[in-house]
């Protein structure tokens, strides 16, 4: 499948080339970004609960996690009409094998955008295509690093599993006084992968819809606004494995053990029907199809007096099983010539499920316990060694709850126009205890990383 | 000769702050006089289009004259205006600018590109083009 997607896209690039090439008049231009980007922990802590992939450095330094160079083609190809392809190489990380070490890419360049825009006046252009999932302040040019003073934006809020959208956007530019206005309806589908307590799993946003309103004044404050909704669905996650061992636990139930028998156990365990709506039931808390999901960020920039201000606060909400977060970060940077240092604090507070969800789930489970067809489940259970399903269900709720504290500093140094030196060191906390959480594997953790950013 | 070099640059910068330079389009171009914050907006390509054409804005290499051009103009110059342009360019907001050598070539891409405009040092201006702006 991975293929096809590929093999698409290759196409949307080879025709854009063609078209390009048919078309003699065509104004084309080359812009290129990238950076060179090393770190490591301090001891052998990950900076973040393997929640997410990037970053994920651990221990010994690498170059492979953010090192990344990207070529943009952009071409004008009739007055009001240009298409922009962006290819993108990168050594990210992608998965991870069973003895917890991380596969990345291997620098294999990919087309991460493809779009046509085309102007329909001067202050609005309508684009179809593979575009970036304007999500948060950053999401637009998350990557490249020339374009801000930090190593990598704040990790609390920008640590996404996707960036991408396929589909259609309305954008406006326009002056207004001294203000300079963007906003920006979109409709589309995003696709993606989730890493989430070392299983990777396919999630689909569906059916999206987008608003964003970014006003500037005087170039120096920037205000910005961004709401979507859509559908998301997940496959192949940890709460999958525990509701397919639900939704086995319901088919025993409803045919008791052995099937179709009639007694008292030990030599007959009967069909259970109320056993086995609680099992269902449970199942269906766990449920992650169409699931609505809704996406809030407020953000607020200033450059004034050399001083940097950069904050921004997000919140997701979701149904059901689905994870929702609240995140922010505040940052303080002061241009000193070629010189900015800059300070961040960032906090996540990120979950799965609501506690009504995890109440329903955990009553259900215990009423199908009482039963005996239930408990012959629970014995089983002891016998392969492996967790009941109430046990199961209740480390995942335990473990839904995470809170990440990070404190930054960090530097930047201009050599030239469009390429600096930053260094930055991030101390991460949490205040959940790894001992009465199985999800938190680490309460504290420091991570020192260097970097060369350039633009072409 | 390193050292020779290094004075050299020092006068350059030194005599930057006494440039003085208009803004520029071609001498048929139906763009009248604009205002300070007009040419700002213009040459950090937020104007889509100009004189009924689309907006081909043309900065200048030479380091001495481009810095005097967007301290004094853009209130932002090096590198960080060079982050401002990587977030319109990488985002798909806006084309680069284009950039030549010198006063003589700005007048001859401003003169044979409807739509385009640029800015030279007082003494670069001729009848090829017309002043819009000084700064």
């Amino acid at each position: 499948l991975k293929h096809q997607r590929d093999k698409r896209l290759v196409l949307v690039g080879a025709s854009i080339a063609l078209t390009l090439a048919a078309s003699a008049h065509a104004d084309v231009q080359f812009n290129g970004f990238g950076q060179v980007v090393v770190g490591s922990t301090l001891n052998n802590n990950r900076v973040m609960n393997d929640r997410t992939l990037v970053p994920d450095y651990k221990g010994d330094p690498t170059f492979q996690s953010e090192s990344l160079f990207a070529l943009q083609v952009q071409a004008q190809l009739a007055d009001k009409l240009s298409a922009t392809a962006q290819m993108v190489a990168d050594g990210a990380p992608t998965d991870r094998d069973s003895s917890g070490n991380f596969t990345h890419n291997d620098f294999t360049p990919k087309f991460s955008w493809a779009y046509a825009t085309y102007q329909l006046t001067d202050g609005l252009f309508i684009r179809g295509g593979r575009q970036r999932l304007p999500l948060y302040h950053y999401s637009d040019y998350l990557q490249v690093g020339e374009a801000y003073p930090w190593i990598r934006p704040p990790v609390s809020v920008y640590s996404l599993p996707v960036s991408n959208y396929d589909g259609v956007s309305l954008n406006g530019a326009f002056a207004a006084g001294n203000w300079y206005m963007q906003p920006q309806l979109y409709f589309g589908q995003v696709q993606g992968e989730v890493f989430a307590e070392g299983v990777k799993s396919a999630i689909r946003l569906s059916n999206i819809a987008g608003a964003v309103f970014d006003a500037t004044y005087d170039e120096w404050l920037e205000m910005r606004l961004s709401y979507v909704w859509g559908k998301l669905t997940s496959n192949g996650t940890a709460v999958a494995q525990i509701q397919d061992g639900m939704q086995q636990a319901a088919q025993l139930a409803a045919v008791g053990y052995p099937p179709g028998c009639v007694g008292i156990p030990p030599a007959c365990f009967p069909a259970d029907a109320t056993a086995e709506a609680a099992y269902v039931d449970a199942s269906r808390t766990l449920d992650l199809k169409d699931l609505t999901a809704q996406y809030h960020s407020a953000a607020i920039s200033i450059n004034k007096y050399n001083f940097l201000v950069d904050s921004e606060y997000i919140w997701v909400r979701t149904q059901g099983y689905a994870p929702r977060e609240i995140a922010y970060y505040a940052s303080l940077g002061y241009r000193f010539g070629k010189l900015t240092p800059v300070l961040v604090y960032g906090h996540a507070d990120y979950r799965y499920g609501d506690t009504g969800t995890s109440q329903r789930m955990i009553t259900d489970l215990q009423t199908a316990e009482n039963t005996p067809i239930g408990q012959l489940l629970n014995t089983f259970a002891g016998m392969q060694g492996v967790p009941t399903l109430l046990q199961g269900a209740q480390m995942l709720v335990t473990g839904e709850h995470s809170i990440d504290d990070y404190y930054e500093a960090g530097l930047r140094y201009d050599l030239t126009r469009n390429t600096a030196l930053k260094v930055d060191y991030t101390y991460y906390s949490s205040p959940i205890d790894p001992a009465t959480n199985p999800a938190q594997h680490y309460q504290h953790s420091q991570l020192v990383s260097a970097g060369f950013v350039f633009t072409f | 000769m390193k050292f020779q070099l290094g004075i050299g640059a020092i006068l350059v910068a030194a005599s930057s702050a006494s440039f003085a330079g208009a803004v520029v389009v071609a001498k048929d171009s139906p763009v009248g006089a604009i205002d300070a914050d007009q040419a700002k907006r213009v040459f950090l390509g937020r104007e889509a289009s100009l004189g009924g054409h689309t907006a081909v804005v043309v900065y200048q290499k030479d380091e001495a004259v481009r810095t005097d051009f967007e301290n004094k103009v853009l209130g932002k110059t090096g590198s960080e205006l060079s982050a401002y342009w990587s977030k319109q360019i990488f985002t798909g907001k806006a084309m680069a600018p284009e950039e030549v050598a010198g006063d003589a070539q700005v007048r001859a891409k401003v003169a044979s590109t409807p739509g385009a405009i640029g800015y030279v040092t007082d003494s670069g201006v001729d009848s090829t083009v017309k002043v819009i702006f000084k700064y």
